[in-house]
């Protein structure tokens, strides 16, 4: 048995991967809308094409399971059976243990995996059953009638017929409770004197169907009363004159002809609302549509590609250079045509390597869905910007980072459904990654609706833990920063879920790494938001050069705010390297380049500043000269210069000399010397 | 790293004669335009420029802790391809005062090294060669230039 | 006096995890992996057992045949049975509250109202 695998296994696994990610997606749809025809299709589809797959190249065992799966979705097509939470459940976790295993190497371990047989064993044991359930029903000739996934508001009254107080152990207590989380609820307790219920007031917004409501109380039939009313269909807890409505019932019962009354009155307004919401969605689903062919390459015939499109580049400007003292009209023609074609060359280079985010929108979707279990918070998860498009290499460096900072989200930020309720934010906390591009940046903010980080708390910890001076002053952006140092974690004892072994620090250290930058805010009740910038090409950048003395720099482009040119006076009031001059009237800390790292020759006149802000913080580099603006490529200084990381690189002048490549934070680092 | 060849380039740093398997030996160049990389310890001279590609330049006899002479006309660089003992692969420039010839050497020429390092340099040597008073050195170029040393030296400095 | 409870499931995962529950809440408890066995031991130990918590989805007997065979047979008919499922379709619920299940309790279940209903079912039958 082949224990190395063959070509076509390696292509089987490569495919299979990108397929399940795509089960996943929808997967998740289909558990979100068990009505919807489009995600159950997919869902069908591509299990019947990992199926086929797996048994043609060697993984019956995977194509097996496939099988059953598939077969209990094609029952679903037929209408035989409905999405439940359970099917969706074993499928994704079945799926789940498929993927762990195809990250083995070797094919025969594979193959050979005993790993999936219990998943093999539950789902058989789930078509059986529904095979038993349909055929019962068939005889007892009752028509499970699959109602219509509807949206509704419901009011219920509960009157038991027997003595019990609200929080006594009686079932029916429990079973109200159920109801509530069955959907948006409000509940009033009308109470005697001796504090027995008199009944209970449900009003009650869900997609459960009225017969299913019903049968909660089913085997509490003899001690209780129930009388049900659909009021409308649609959430009326949308209506703000709804919630104001119910809440002045909190003493009085509810008069059922005023509640009939607005009702009627809201079910207008309320329609329309919903009408023009479904038309946004289609038309902002409609907008994914496009189709494009796309082909698989191998990653190192891009970088290879990308490496002689760099190379073509700096020949280009070494050209340019050798030819500038000629007077030649044919020349110069050519090389401008040349410097356009370059230009776009590089364009698309930077393009090529980059890929939409959309995969990690989906491992975060079902992130969102595991942990939100597990932690019994309710938590909706949105994504605007899918499309837009990063490096793929940085996809897979920000993926972990990431999950921390939604796993934070989850964990920290957003309370309880019984808090949020208390609060008086709906129950369902909503976690929001978006992202878009800006100038030769990628943006991605992850927020939440939850409580907020409490800056006391943090600064009182870091003052307890000598990170900041017990008098210090800090200001808003400096405390929150302060959730990126190391010494600091907010969670007074690790949970088991988000804390272990990566903190905000490590996640601020590998967006550093990618040059990136990553801010936070925060509004104590109402949320928090994490916002990080990263380059969109790790190695082409825009900047200004710059001389010093002899050695020139690079500042990049999108640092930079201004640039002022002063008295070099100024910045010699102190022997310190750092200065504040006053710079377009505001005053500004600047640190120069040449007190800090050359000091032979004599200081020219006058000094360049340029201004730029990082992390958000506003600063001043101060050069003899600006040259010029210059767009090229960068290469990394090597090993030996790791310590030496705000020289983020070099790149080569037209003239074959070399610039150092600044990375101004990094650079301010060494200012605190 | 044991080497099958027995060539090796020689040169020679203030009076001492040393050599190093030509297997890390790209080439050897003349100086040219040094830029100098700022907060650096001394024996990191900066990066050179070599046909289009980027590479740091040690200073060979201040990374031994000797004191550097004066750039000659007959000083080069050579272009040294490393496999460190952390399992990586840098390329470096690494300054000589004269650059010699390749020679022959059989293993059985090669006496072992005395256990203090070398007589007059702080060398990691591996061995010594001696044609009639003719001593040449052979260098643990892998031990000079591991990047996890220069990287504790710089820390170490910094 | 402890209470016992038959804990009928196929999925021995499952039946060990609602046993030590329930052991934790007080009672004593007793595990079948199929209706058959389930009722072989009811049968047996009949004045012993307090309730029969069974789940719904099983092979060769489910949990509603068991119901029935239980109803059925005036020597252990008096033992209250409730159902622990994902199952929550209102037409078999109808079904089993006429063939005399006690209480249907859905998965996944908030500990308050499992024990809730069971401690009725074992009091009130």
């Amino acid at each position: 048995m082949l224990s190395a695998m063959d070509s076509n296994q390696k292509r089987f696994v490569e495919d299979a991967l990108d397929l399940l990610n795509e089960l996943d997606e929808g997967l998740l749809q289909l558990e979100a809308n068990p009505q919807a025809s489009a995600p159950l299709e997919q869902v069908f589809r591509t299990m019947h094409t990992i199926k086929g797959g797996a048994n043609m190249f060697g993984f019956e065992n995977i194509g097996e399971l496939a099988h059953q799966l598939e077969t209990l979705y094609d029952l679903v097509r037929q209408g035989n059976m409905q999405v439940s939470d359970g099917l969706i459940s074993i499928t994704l976790h079945a799926f789940d243990k498929v993927r762990d295993l195809l990250q083995e190497k070797d094919a025969s371990k594979i193959a050979n995996a005993e790993s999936l047989k219990d998943h093999l064993k539950i789902a058989v044991q789930f078509l059986k059953s529904v095979e038993t359930e349909s055929v019962s029903s068939a005889s007892n000739g009752s028509n499970s009638a699959i109602t219509k996934d509807e949206l509704a508001t419901f009011f219920i009254r509960v009157s038991p017929t027997i003595s019990m107080t609200p929080d006594g152990n009686h079932p029916l207590v429990f079973i109200i409770q159920d109801l509530e989380a069955l959907g948006t609820a409000k509940t009033l307790c009308y109470k005697r004197e001796d504090a027995t219920v008199i009944h209970w007031d449900i009003f009650l917004s869900t997609t459960t169907a009225q017969p299913e409501i019903e049968s909660y109380f089913l085997f509490v039939e003899n001690e209780c009363k129930v009388e049900y009313n659909k009021l409308l269909a649609c959430d009326l807890f949308g209506a703000d004159e709804f919630k104001q409505f119910i809440d002045q019932f909190e003493t009085t019962p509810v008069s059922t002809e005023a509640l009939q009354a607005i009702v009627k009155k809201l079910a207008a307004t309320v329609e329309n609302k919903t009408a023009h919401e479904e038309e946004a969605e289609s038309s902002a689903t409609g907008k994914k549509k496009f189709n494009d062919t796309y082909i698989k390459v191998s990653k190192r015939k891009i970088d290879d590609l990308l490496n002689w499109i760099s190379e073509l580049i700096i020949l280009q400007a070494q050209l340019v250079n050798a030819t500038s003292h000629i007077n030649s009209v044919e020349i110069t023609e050519v090389t401008e045509q040349l410097e356009m074609i370059t230009s776009r060359l590089r364009d698309t280079s930077l393009e090529i390597g980059l890929v939409p985010i959309e995969t990690l929108v989906t491992k975060f979707k079902r992130l969102v869905r595991d942990l939100s279990k597990t932690l019994n918070k309710k938590v909706n998860f949105l994504s605007e910007g899918a499309e837009t498009e990063m490096d793929k290499d940085v996809i897979e460096l920000m993926a972990e980072p990431m999950i921390h900072i939604i796993r934070n989200c989850i964990d920290h930020g957003i309370e309880s459904p019984a808090d949020r309720k208390t609060l008086g934010k709906s129950e369902h906390g909503t976690v929001k990654l978006k992202a878009f591009n800006s100038s030769s940046y990628v943006n991605i903010i992850i927020s939440d609706d939850g409580k907020g980080i409490n800056r006391e708390s943090v600064l009182k910890k870091a003052i307890e833990r000598g990170l900041v001076a017990a008098d210090a002053v800090l200001t808003e952006e400096e405390t929150l920063n302060l959730i990126f140092h190391p010494g600091l974690s907010t969670a007074s004892a690790v949970s088991d879920v988000s804390g272990r072994g990566v903190g905000m620090d490590v996640v601020k250290q590998k967006i550093n790494d990618l040059r990136g930058y990553v801010s936070i805010k925060s509004m104590p009740g109402k949320g928090t938001s994490i916002h990080i910038k990263l380059p969109l090409s790790r190695s082409i950048i825009e900047g200004l050069l710059v001389k010093v003395e002899e050695t020139r720099y690079v500042v990049p482009l999108n640092v930079i705010d201004r640039i002022d040119r002063i008295a070099y006076d100024t910045l010699i009031r102190d022997n310190h390297v750092n200065k504040t001059v006053v710079v377009n009237e505001e005053t500004l800390p600047v640190f120069s380049l040449r007190k800090k790292f050359h000091n032979e020759t004599a200081a020219p006149k006058t000094t360049d500043i340029i201004s730029v802000t990082v992390n958000g913080i506003k600063k001043g580099i101060a050069v003899d000269r600006i040259e010029g603006k210059m767009q090229t490529v960068m290469k990394p200084l090597g090993d030996v210069y790791q310590h030496q990381d705000f020289i983020a690189g070099s790149t080569i002048l037209g003239d074959g000399s070399l610039a150092l490549v600044l990375d101004p934070a990094r650079l301010f680092q060494l200012s605190e010397n | 790293m044991k080497t099958d060849s027995n060539a090796y380039l020689t040169f020679a740093l203030g009076d001492e004669k040393f050599a190093i398997p030509v297997d890390h030996v790209q080439e050897v160049v003349e100086f040219g335009q040094v830029t100098k990389v700022p907060n650096a310890p001394l024996y990191m001279l900066g990066i050179i420029n070599l046909r289009g590609r980027v590479l740091p330049l040690l200073d060979t006899k201040l990374k031994l802790g000797l004191s550097s002479t004066d750039r000659t006309k007959k000083s080069r660089i050579m272009v040294l391809d490393i496999h460190t003992e952390d399992d990586k692969n840098i390329q470096i420039g690494a300054t000589v005062d004269v650059a010699r010839e390749v020679v022959e050497i059989s293993a059985n020429e090669i006496q072992e090294a005395p256990e203090f390092e070398s007589l007059k340099t702080a060398a990691p040597i591996t061995g010594i060669v001696n044609r009639q008073g003719d001593i040449t050195l052979i260098m643990d170029i892998t031990r000079v230039f591991s990047v996890t040393e220069v990287l504790e030296l710089n820390r170490s400095l910094n | 006096m402890k209470k016992t409870i038959l804990v009928v499931d196929d999925f021995a995962s499952i039946r060990d995890f609602v046993c030590e529950t329930l052991q934790r809440k007080g009672y004593e408890t007793l595990g079948a992996s199929n209706g058959n066995e389930a009722f072989k031991v009811l049968t047996e130990k009949n004045e012993s057992i307090n309730l029969v918590l069974t789940d719904y989805n099983m092979p060769d007997c489910t949990g509603f045949e068991l119901l029935k065979k239980i109803k059925e047979n005036p020597a252990v008919s008096k033992v209250p049975v409730v159902f622990l499922t994902t199952e929550s379709n209102p037409d078999k619920m109808r079904s089993a509250k006429e063939a005399g299940l006690s209480a249907w309790i859905k998965k996944p279940y908030r500990s308050e109202t499992f024990f809730a209903q069971i401690e009725n079912a074992i009091s009130n039958g």
